[in-house]
């Protein structure tokens, strides 16, 4: 299995525990989106940074659909239409591709504030 | 010390530095003090022991007095890719979710060392029709188990009781033939019969997982899952504990990639979301060291905490006072001499009392100071953060083999272990 790309991926945090849940129908942790984000007050989103296969990439970007689960394409069309998606090959550096993701969208750690 | 083989080495002279890990049919080249190489090569499949010609012992980490957990990244059979398990990591660039800790193995590769392990299961070939408990649905015959058209019920699981210890890790492998429906899994749990469901299965396979005991008795079954029924056969199914202090990714998003490259091998935390969990936990206490491999890529991010707070972590700040720890006021001091931010090292941190903390670089002291009191914090080592309980300012860069113990670590002790870690992360010291 080769991890090629890389994945930024933001939730709103009123939207987490549904991205979550898709996340745990998948196979994930549930615990997927850990790092808090601001836009200037409070915990306004979170987000995770992970290194994925270019046949994952295809589901994160919407040009596949997982199979195993109970969600329809629609459904997840739903919850991927909500979080801010970044994926990028061509060897990244991951801290270089988060903070411009985060920058983009005027996201910063909340400590940063 | 037993189990591994002893080889005498009486052309070397003392201190012996750089021995990689022996392992059958591998070359390794151990230098002497007098700088000159001999290359020996094993074919006993299993590693070996060292003695100078006066018959001291080079400490390799799993002879060294208080050794409480041993990381290996060079070798693949400890490196897990799923944090549930699943495939051995097997070439550079895939995702570690579970680094098993050596420390209990002897030496041996972790593949080796559960060969050796005690199972756990009985009948797990079944080959007669007993120890298993047959929901409805299960048949046991012609040495296998079939399900035929179970649903995802707990009445309808074939499982047995094993003898376990609460809180240690353990290995089940099993095979899928026949498979057919909609899907089925491993069930564990303390419950009769068992709740918690392990990863999600639609094919046929041989799969291999993990578990965390809750009691002296685990019940381990299988069962169908999701909606409708679900066929299959299984067979050959095998359970080995695995003692220790493993390093587990709490999610997919913070497992840290496994690299390598001339030789050496590290994992790699992306410095975003990249940590792991040591489950059981491991308290290090008041009076405890480190030994390991390092690279740290970004200024001012933590390699590993011992306790909730960040006044128990190590930060590796900037390149003039590399290693950094908070002092008895919180205020972050350096620990350690000047050394290269960006370049593979070898970092020994000793705490040896509550009034005395110092770090090493490469063999070189640093300065020591007071700690922080963190005993009132929850305690539990964690990798690649700054706290234990969250990802924290964590470690961008590369983290080599290394070890944690507890106690007091001799300073021969130590310098066998700089020297073994130092070749390890391609330093020399």
């Amino acid at each position: 299995m080769t991890l090629t790309v890389s994945l930024v991926a933001i939730t709103p945090a009123s939207f987490r525990d549904t991205a979550e849940a898709l996340g745990l129908a998948m196979g994930h942790s549930g615990q997927e989106f850990a790092i808090p984000l601001t836009t200037g007050s409070g915990v306004t989103h979170y987000g995770l940074h992970a290194w994925i296969t270019p046949e994952a990439a295809e589901i994160w970007s919407g040009q596949a659909y997982p199979t195993g689960t109970d969600y329809t394409p629609e459904q997840i069309d739903a919850v991927r239409s909500q979080l801010i998606i970044s994926l990028r090959d061509e060897a990244p550096v991951p801290l270089e591709h988060w903070g411009e993701v985060l920058g983009a969208n005027g996201l910063q750690s909340p400590e940063a504030e | 010390m037993s189990g591994p083989p002893v080889v005498i080495v009486p052309s070397l002279g003392r201190p012996v530095v750089n021995v990689p890990r022996a392992n059958g049919g591998v070359p390794m080249t151990v230098v002497s003090s007098l700088g000159e190489p001999v290359t020996l090569t094993t074919g006993l499949g299993e590693p070996v022991t060292l003695l100078n010609e006066s018959g001291s012992l080079y400490a390799a980490p799993w002879t060294v007095s208080g050794l409480a957990s041993w990381y290996d990244p060079s070798d693949l059979t400890s490196l897990y890719q799923s944090r549930t398990g699943g495939s051995n990591v097997s070439a550079d660039g895939q995702s570690v979710g579970i680094m098993l800790d050596k420390s209990q193995m002897g030496g041996r590769t972790a593949s080796a060392f559960v060969a050796g392990q005690t199972e756990l299961v009985t009948n797990g070939s079944f080959a007669t029709d007993t120890a298993w408990t047959k929901g409805t649905g299960w048949t046991i015959s012609g040495g296998q188990a079939v399900a035929t058209a179970i649903i995802n019920d707990s009445a309808q699981r074939l499982y047995q009781a094993i003898s376990t210890v609460a809180g240690t890790l353990y290995r089940i492998t099993y095979t899928i033939a026949g498979f057919s429906g909609n899907g089925m899994s491993l069930f564990t749990g303390a419950a009769d019969p068992p709740l918690t469901a392990g990863v999600f299965v639609n094919a046929n396979g041989t799969y291999t997982e993990m578990f965390t005991a809750v009691g002296s008795t685990t019940f381990v079954g299988f069962g169908a899952r999701g909606s409708g029924t679900t066929t299959f056969i299984i067979d050959n199914v095998s359970v080995k504990a695995l003692p220790g202090y493993h390093a587990i990714a709490p999610s997919d998003a913070a497992r840290p990639l496994y690299k390598t490259s001339g030789g050496k091998h590290w994992l790699q935390p992306d410095g975003i979301d990249d940590w792991m969990q040591v489950s059981p936990v491991l308290n290090l206490g008041e009076t405890w060291w480190h030994v390991g491999g390092w690279l740290c890529s970004t200024s001012g991010r933590a390699a590993f905490a011992t306790t909730e707070v960040s006044r128990g972590a190590l930060s590796m700040g900037s390149s003039a006072t590399l290693y950094r720890w908070a002092d008895a006021a919180g205020n972050s001091q350096p620990i350690s001499n000047s050394a290269t931010l960006s370049a593979a090292h070898v970092g020994t941190v000793q705490q040896t009392s509550t009034s005395l903390i110092f770090a090493r670089i490469n063999g070189v002291s640093g300065p020591s100071i007071t700690p922080f009191d963190d005993s009132a914090s929850v305690q539990g080592l964690a990798l690649f953060t700054g706290i234990n309980t969250a990802w924290a300012n964590g470690l961008s860069g590369r983290s080599y083999p290394g070890v944690y113990g507890t106690g007091t670590l001799s300073d021969s002790d130590r310098a066998s272990l700089e020297a073994y870690f130092a070749e390890q992360a391609g330093v020399v010291l």
